[in-house]
């Protein structure tokens, strides 16, 4: 007898526990700026090969935003 | 593993996010049965007949019990690896002991000294390292209490706990490199070989709470061990025994992580059980792309596990291993990408320091998720020959799951980048399968012989959505999909025998692996090999052993991660099956060694090694994920030296430092051409591949007293590759971690706490630094968490 009552104690105490710990689990996220910093956008490159990542789009308006880009 | 992926399907220009990793491989097959033998002299030297041997494990239950033989001889056969303590008692002479540490690639000599009564006679026990293991490879054994030792003791996940070992570098997602090999490491459990999993997951599925000792081999392997040769951890897991054992633990910390978890055991009779589990959740589940903020990262883990003992004699065990475990991860996005502007067209996002080109941007309301399912069960059979041979039979079973969910609608929605492809991966396998072990020791020759055979079931149904460009708000334009079916049937065969005489130890044997593929338009694909292995180990002195190895190892390929890459990057279309031609890897390797007891308090060892492989398998990570295809180099070539020191000092310090520097390239891409570039194919030089780190070191100190320890350990990385040409590498690292751990052993409930501290001095690194395909990942910013434990023992529950 005495043994379970030391097991409905345990168990008691540590369900209590748990909930405290659930309680504080809810908490706010983090935010701030972003590490690593921001990738804003950046005039692509006219001469830029295909493969290049900084070439520029295939569009109707691509020249124009090249030259663009290129009097920024 | 997880994710989605986004954009443009131009390998090396597209842009992934995700998916499942496929990795369906054979089971390695060896035993854990080790040997332990040795003689019992006076204090002349004598040999001592008749005395009584026994044998106990670290809590000091007799395990077996001998009597020596007339050259003061004994020996303990079929014992699984691990930590014992050998007793021996003669009448009228003082009893003797000594503790050892047993591998399962060699057996372990001891030497006991039973004085007389009469003699004068002072016994001072100090603990000391164990002498250098006779084993012809590289082999390290971790005891439960080390393991325990470590921060996040039992809640740390075993790929990092073997990443403290020479050899293994750590990686994002939990997954861990060995040797310059990407992935095809091998976990086995009581002998019984674990086919590979959707992703890492049975990695990371393994608690370490079930393990008694962990035995990993990064080189030299035995010819019981087959299919999966980066490295092999061999687990012994706990069982139950008469004493009621028990734990309930809860974890809380950084991120919000909360974790409960248990275990249980007894045994009455013939009958004993261990069972356990977990539950976790966190805010932060896998590396993410950035160190803060952690964009949608959310999930929770589950862990199940059972092992049940039947005995019914002393010869005869029946053992039932059940493992469940459940994954529910969110996919990362990365915060630090802005969508492209449609009123400027000119703006494109930049490259990264390192040329990097940046990934598309992930709309913040996609709700992509991965959850993955494992199940893993195995019936064992051992029988003893008495004390000369051993017969091990276990069938198996194993599913894994995996199932993402991309949320087309959100994904591919306004702010999504035109062109934005995203899929929904459903991969299931079933494995079926068995192994036979067979041991038999005779003289000196302890010879082993066994076979496996393992059937695969394999399917991936997968739908791919194209972004509606023409819309303003975007959404889903085409949807397409199917499904691929794979079977495979896996085969091998083993023989093996050690000799051990005096200072020589020669370890020689041969397997056969072979590998039967089902293909989807009813074509087979039959590959196999033959791996002759030869190894010898020499004791210069008992405290000084020098060892070789030269052998061939022959990996067939994984089956099924080949279609996946294919579907999820739209290389091949939905109506044709995706061509197999990828090879078995046969690769020729070499090692030496050194080890040395300078000191009773140190031992310190080098080994040096290098391989060269034929078809040598590489993988390509795919996103932000850890979903792989797999792929041949023509040739492979890589070369380590690996230095590493154990230290103890009494009772309450002890410590480990370790240091590898290897290089690993790879040679012409042969296989799985659809997924390259043509410029790509086209590099026909040697190149070093993404997942070798040239510099790895670990370090870890512990010091304990009465009840109290404190661990603190330290990882550095020289940096793996980066670069659209992978010629540069990510910064280095340098992390700290540590732990405080106390047993208020005079409270009520005898309470256990413990604070472990997660990159001590919060430095912000990268496991990776990806380009357009390969996603970045960054470690954890520094992270506490806290333990609290409560022993279920004699004096609780019964």
């Amino acid at each position: 007898m005495r043994a379970r009552a030391g097991c409905r104690i345990r168990l008691c105490g540590l369900c209590l526990l748990a909930l405290c710990l659930y309680g504080i689990a809810a908490c706010t996220r983090e935010d701030g700026l972003p590490n690593p910093p921001l990738r804003t956008l950046v005039p692509c490159v006219p001469d830029a090969g295909a493969d290049d990542p900084l070439a520029c789009p295939e569009s109707p308006n691509a020249g124009d935003g090249a030259a663009d880009a290129g009097t920024d | 593993m997880v994710g989605s992926f986004c954009n443009k399907m131009a390998f090396g220009r597209g842009a992934v996010a995700g998916l499942v990793l496929a990795a369906v491989t054979a089971p390695a097959s060896a035993t854990v049965d080790t040997v332990i033998r040795g003689s019992v002299r006076d204090e002349l030297l004598v040999p001592v007949p008749s005395a009584t041997v026994g044998l106990y494990d670290r809590r000091g239950r007799l395990i077996r019990e001998s009597t020596t033989l007339a050259d003061g001889t004994f020996s303990f056969f079929g014992i699984p690896f691990g930590e014992y303590d050998v007793k021996a008692k003669a009448e009228g002479r003082a009893e003797s002991k000594q503790r050892v540490q047993a591998s399962s690639s060699a057996s372990t000599e001891v030497e006991l000294f039973c004085v007389a009564n009469t003699a004068v006679s002072v016994i001072v026990e100090q603990r000391e390292v164990a002498q250098p293991t006779r084993a012809v490879g590289s082999v390290s054994t971790l005891s439960r209490e080390s393991l325990k030792a470590l921060p996040k003791g039992e809640d740390r996940p075993i790929t990092e706990v073997v990443t403290t070992q020479p050899g293994f570098v750590q990686y994002a997602f939990g997954n861990v490199y060995s040797r310059g090999n990407h992935s095809n490491i091998q976990y086995q459990i009581d002998g019984i070989p674990i086919p590979d999993s959707v992703g890492s997951l049975f990695a990371q599925a393994l608690p370490v709470r079930l393990i008694d000792s962990l035995e990993v081999i990064t080189g030299g392997m035995p010819a019981e061990f087959g299919n999966r040769l980066a490295a092999v951890v061999n687990v012994n897991t706990r069982r139950g025994t008469n004493t009621l054992d028990g734990l309930v633990q809860l974890r809380y910390g950084s991120f919000q992580t909360i974790e409960s978890s248990g275990y249980l055991s007894w045994g009455s009779g013939p009958f004993s059980f261990f069972v356990g589990g977990s539950f976790m959740q966190s805010q932060r589940m896998l590396d993410p792309p950035s160190i803060t903020p952690i964009l949608h990262d959310d999930g929770h883990n589950a862990r199940l596990f059972a092992r049940l003992d039947y005995a019914p004699t002393s010869r005869d065990r029946v053992e039932l291993f059940v493992n469940y475990a459940k994954n529910r991860f969110e996919i990362p996005i990365d915060p630090s990408i802005v969508p492209l502007d449609p009123t400027r067209p000119d703006l494109v996002r930049p490259v990264d320091s390192f040329g990097n080109e940046s990934h598309s941007y992930v709309p913040h309301d996609t709700d992509a998720t991965e959850t993955e399912h494992e199940v893993f069960v195995t019936l064992s059979y051992v029988h003893s020959f008495e004390n000369k041979g051993q017969l091990q039979i276990a069938p198996y079973y194993k599913m894994s799951f995996g199932a993402l969910s991309a949320d087309p609608a959100h994904a591919l929605g306004a702010l999504a980048d035109p062109g934005s492809i995203v899929s929904d991966v459903t991969r299931r396998a079933d494995h079926g399968g068995a192994v036979i072990h067979y041991s038999v020791q005779a003289g000196h020759h302890l010879i082993k012989a066994g076979a496996q055979l393992n059937y695969l079931r394999g399917a991936t149904d997968y739908t791919q959505y194209v972004r509606d460009d023409e819309s303003a708000v975007g959404g889903v334009g085409l949807a397409q999909g199917g499904t691929d079916h794979t079977g495979a049937v896996l085969g091998g065969a083993y023989v093996q025998d050690r000799w051990e005489s005096g200072r020589v130890g020669i370890q020689y044997g041969v397997r056969f692996d072979l590998q039967h593929v089902l293909l989807a338009d009813g074509s087979t694909s039959d590959q196999y090999g033959v791996s002759p292995r030869l190894g010898a180990s020499f004791a210069f002195l008992k405290d000084l052993v020098g060892r070789m190895f030269v052998g061939v190892l022959f990996q067939p390929p994984p089956p099924l991660d080949l279609g996946n890459a294919a579907r999820v990057l739209g290389v091949i279309p939905p109506d044709e099956n995706v061509p197999y031609d990828i090879k078995a890897e046969t690769a020729l390797y070499g090692e030496l060694g050194l080890s040395a007891r300078v000191w009773k308090k140190l031992k310190l060892s080098v080994t040096g090694w290098g391989k060269y492989s034929w078809n040598q398998f590489d993988n390509i990570a795919l996103g932000a994920t850890n979903l792989i295809g797999s792929y041949n180099f023509e040739h492979g070539r890589s070369v380590g030296v690996e230095l590493s020191a154990d230290v103890v000092f009494r009772d309450w310090l002890s410590g480990f430092a370790n240091a590898t520097w290897l290089i690993a390239q790879g040679q012409g891409i042969s296989s799985a051409k659809f997924l390259f570039a043509p410029e790509q194919l086209a590099e026909t030089s040697w190149q070093t591949l993404d997942h070798a780190q040239t510099w790895t070191a670990n370090a870890g100190l512990t010091v304990q007293h009465s009840g109290a320890s404190v661990t603190a350990m330290a990882a550095y990385g020289s940096g793996l590759r980066t670069g659209p040409s992978n010629d540069q590498t990510v910064p280095q690292h340098l992390r700290f971690d540590a732990t405080l751990q106390y047993s208020f052993e005079q409270l009520p409930l005898r309470p256990r706490v413990a604070i472990d501290i997660i990159n001590l001095f919060d430095s912000h690194y990268a496991y990776r630094i990806g380009n357009a395909f390969v996603g970045s990942s960054y470690a954890a910013p520094r992270s506490v968490f806290a333990r609290l434990a409560i022993p279920l023992d004699v004096g609780g529950l019964r």
